[in-house]
């Protein structure tokens, strides 16, 4: 069931009456079932995956609070994240990583009758893998207790605002919540509207607009002109982020009038000046996650482990024999010898050494998470890159800057530019279908072909696109100067007038139609 | 992190939010909506109506002619300056980007309804292989002038239709009514593409081979019953395909078949045009002429005696 949908919103008006009907165990009860009928609409085999996880992780939970030997709590933790892993590893990248591996066999001439298997991905799989897992490890670490009521764990992992595209919100977040008796609230009906409304403009008005240009252009990217390619490739920034945060501003809306608070995923990355800064407001709750469960474990920026190197070294190991890129050993050899250079040069560097290990360690596996394709790793690598590349660089350039005597202002947004540049240039690996689809838009774009008005295609749609994303970049900036959350509150005569015009700029602009969320994939 | 959710949750009283006027807000934001969107409604309605777009034109009793063009976008290929300079008669076209025969033949019928019939009907048929379901609510902008209109998307598009009777704005929600916007100040006798097929796509016609145009059966009612009807009201019909793109052309390998069938039940020739361009330079991309190439197409059809 989609959020942009006429059968959601005949959900949606049912559940919130029964939900503000009833109390306690019922809503419990209530909330279980109707997140189960959600995902279940899609296809009720998902389901089954759901409530062995959940069951799964509740049983281990309670194990890992009552035993005290270490052997065995690890041995449980294990279980657990074995379990997880287990699941998406089959679901989402068992067809990869044996396709993969038949390839490069037929490249090296050795025939083989090893088939991929027909594997439905299971929708939102990652996420409530991921939330799942972070209740087993928050026990074991002993920073969470385990829930007792199992009907209360059920709900949390399949609470159906946030199932299949997040924000991951941690138990530790969500789990006391469910102690408190949420009564109808106006205040959080008022805001939480808000956001849902917010949503839609960005996921109906924008993101889907913007959708048509931009599956046009990386359907057949070797058939349009450079400007063609490089509008497509900066609507395609904007799509990507417009759907997803438009996901999960509806998420975090539908879960605030319920009364619940749930952690902010997006905060107007494109406004970075740094790429750990568009870290820390992109996809937050997935940043957070890997910084917290993979990062930190790693070594973080303190130390080393051997999981550093082993990641490293697989990563490097499986894309030189998959891809048979052999040329990749040169600056794998590279990295190894600056790595051994680096190392026992006194703490600090050590430190440094590690921090950008793990840093790549953490970005490839990111990259990996969003699916099962080269392209997806590649823009792992490439952010990866970009957080190593900016920790070396951002000294001397920022005293570049400053001996120039820019003004501040300007620096900000050479600094923007930059990293927006930057990260439209990665967004065309997650987005293209191949490195070959990939490398025809970056040599289109940079040939300069065409670079002219008459040769863009669907001027119509750039124009009312281009709108649109202005429209979204002055209301962000807005809500950098204006708390609108509060004068939403605050003055009536402000809610209604503009919930009323985002309704008539859905109304006008909007495009309709089941467009899936980008983030349902993954 | 507790206390944070607590203080959310209480439902301290607003700045003019007590509770007895907090549910006045609700049938007032309702009551908003419908007005400005009835409001936005009619303000854009007066703006189509001033648009030279060619189906404001039809509706607003500016589109009488002597030769009528209909088609999908190929069937911009007959540039109207063109055509009127070498017929010395008054030309209006119907022809958009995507339209079936089956949207197409209701504008031919509200044309019939309002207008004396034209002498000719320049009908390209390949605007019968395939539905472009995302067109048809793209023209509920005029449904208010149009019944046989409301009755095709209540009967294609249902959900559109009452949705549209809804919101009014909905109805301006399209590239149609952008359309209308970008003619308001030209005329759209000029709409055909000045641009030349790019290199790349160029490059990327020689990879293809094995194009199908399939002619759908439903859509072949259509083209015949728009040809009926404009026989029956002392219409001559000429059915012509316009020029591909070479390769494309070369690629298209059952071409032939489709209008053999088309003249198979329709009982007219087929005017065929698809090979008659050869230089890339006058094409805009694989299906379209481009305006210098229209030049060429338009002295061809001339010549040929077609009007």
């Amino acid at each position: 069931m989609f959020f942009n949908s006429l059968t959601f919103l005949v959900f949606i008006s049912i559940f919130f009456v029964l939900y503000f009907a009833v109390k306690g165990m019922p809503r419990l009860v209530l909330c279980l079932v109707a997140s189960y009928f959600f995902y279940g609409y899609w296809d009720w085999r998902f389901l089954t995956l759901i409530v062995i996880s959940t069951c799964i992780d509740f049983f281990v939970g309670r194990q890992l609070s009552e035993t005290k030997e270490e052997p065995k709590r690890k041995k449980l933790l294990y279980l657990s994240i074995i379990a997880n892993l287990g699941f998406l590893v089959f679901f989402k990248y068992f067809n990869f990583f044996i396709g993969s591996f038949k390839e490069m066999l037929v490249s090296s001439g050795v025939q083989t009758n090893m088939d991929t298997l027909n594997i439905i991905l299971p929708m939102g799989i990652s996420f409530y893998t991921f939330q799942s897992m972070s209740y087993t490890i928050d026990i074991y670490r002993k920073k969470l207790k385990p829930e007792k009521d199992i009907l209360k764990f059920a709900t949390y992992i399949s609470f159906f605002p946030q199932l299949v595209a997040g924000p991951i919100v941690r138990a530790s977040d969500f789990l006391p919540q469910f102690t408190m008796d949420k009564k109808f609230n106006w205040n959080n009906i008022i805001q939480g509207l808000g956001q849902v409304l917010w949503g839609f403009f960005k996921k109906v008005a924008i993101a889907d607009s913007l959708a048509l240009y931009v599956d046009l252009c990386f359907g057949a990217p070797g058939t349009y002109g450079s400007l063609h390619l490089t509008i497509g490739v900066i609507f395609w920034a904007f799509q990507i982020y417009c759907d997803f945060s438009g996901y999960s501003d509806i998420a975090i809306g539908l879960a605030r009038m319920m009364g619940f608070e749930f952690p902010g995923n997006f905060r107007t990355p494109y406004f970075s000046k740094n790429f750990s800064e568009f870290w820390e407001r992109w996809h937050i709750s997935l940043s957070s996650w890997l910084r917290d469960y993979l990062y930190i474990p790693l070594g973080g920026n303190r130390n080393g482990s051997f999981g550093s190197y082993f990641f490293i070294v697989l990563f490097f190991g499986i894309s030189i024999v998959i891809t048979q890129w052999w040329w990749l050993i040169i600056p794998g050899g590279f990295l190894s010898g600056f790595l051994y250079w680096y190392k026992g040069r006194g703490p600090v560097q050590e430190a440094k050494t590690f921090t950008y290990l793990n840093l790549m360690v953490t970005m490839l596996l990111g990259g990996l998470w969003h699916g099962a394709a080269w392209t997806y790793l590649f823009w792992g690598f490439l952010h990866g890159s970009y957080l190593i590349i900016q920790r070396l660089f951002s000294s001397p350039f920022n005293q570049l800057l400053n001996a120039v005597k820019i003004p501040l202002a300007i620096q900000n947004l050479i600094s923007m530019g930059l990293v927006f540049f930057a990260t439209c240039f990665a967004w065309i690996f997650f987005r293209a279908t191949s490195f070959e689809d990939a490398f025809t838009i970056i040599n289109g774009i940079a040939s300069f072909a065409d670079f002219n008005w008459s040769a863009v295609l669907h001027k119509l749609i750039v124009i009312k696109c281009a709108f649109l994303v202005l429209l979204l970049l002055m209301v962000e900036i807005l809500a950098q100067r204006v708390d609108l959350p509060e004068l939403l509150l605050k003055s009536p005569a402000f809610r209604v007038l503009s919930f009323a015009t985002i309704l008539w700029i859905i109304a006008f602009f909007g495009t309709f139609g089941s467009n899936a969320f980008i983030y349902f994939q993954f | 992190m507790q206390s944070e959710i607590e203080n959310t949750s209480t439902n301290k009283p607003l700045n003019g939010n007590s509770k007895s006027n907090r549910w006045i807000w609700i049938p007032i934001f309702i009551l908003l909506v419908f007005i400005g969107d009835r409001i936005g409604g009619f303000i854009l309605k007066k703006i189509e109506s001033k648009s030279q777009f060619r189906f404001t034109s039809l509706y607003q009793q500016k589109a009488a002619c002597d030769i009528l063009i209909a088609g999908n976008s190929r069937g911009l290929s007959f540039y109207q300056p063109f055509v009127e300079e070498k017929s010395k008669q008054k030309v209006f076209s119907l022809a958009y980007n995507g339209m079936s025969s089956s949207l197409g033949h209701v504008f031919l019928k509200d044309y019939y309804q309002q207008y004396d019939a034209p002498k000719k009907l320049i009908l390209e048929i390949t605007c019968a292989d395939r539905y472009n379901n995302e067109l048809i609510p793209a023209f509920s902008t005029y449904s208010p002038y149009s019944k046989n209109l409301r009755n095709y998307l209540k009967e294609k598009e249902n959900k559109i239709y009452y949705a549209s009777m809804l919101s009014h704005l909905l109805r301006y929600n399209s590239e149609v009514f952008q359309r209308c916007l970008r003619y308001l100040r030209s005329d759209d006798k000029l709409w055909l593409t000045d641009r030349t097929i790019s290199e790349a796509m160029q490059e990327e016609s020689k990879s293809l081979k094995d194009v199908s145009i399939d002619l759908i059966p439903e859509l072949q009612n259509s083209l015949t019953q728009s040809i009926k009807l404009a026989q029956d009201n002392g219409t001559e019909v000429i059915l012509v395909v316009a020029p591909f793109l070479p390769n494309y052309h070369d690629a298209l390998f059952n071409l032939h078949d489709y209008i053999e069938e088309v003249e198979k039940n329709t009982g007219l020739k087929v005017n065929n045009y698809a090979d008659a361009i050869q230089d890339p330079k006058l094409f805009g991309d694989y299906f379209h002429i481009n305006v210098f190439g229209s030049e060429k197409f338009v002295e061809q059809m001339h010549h040929d005696g077609l009007f």
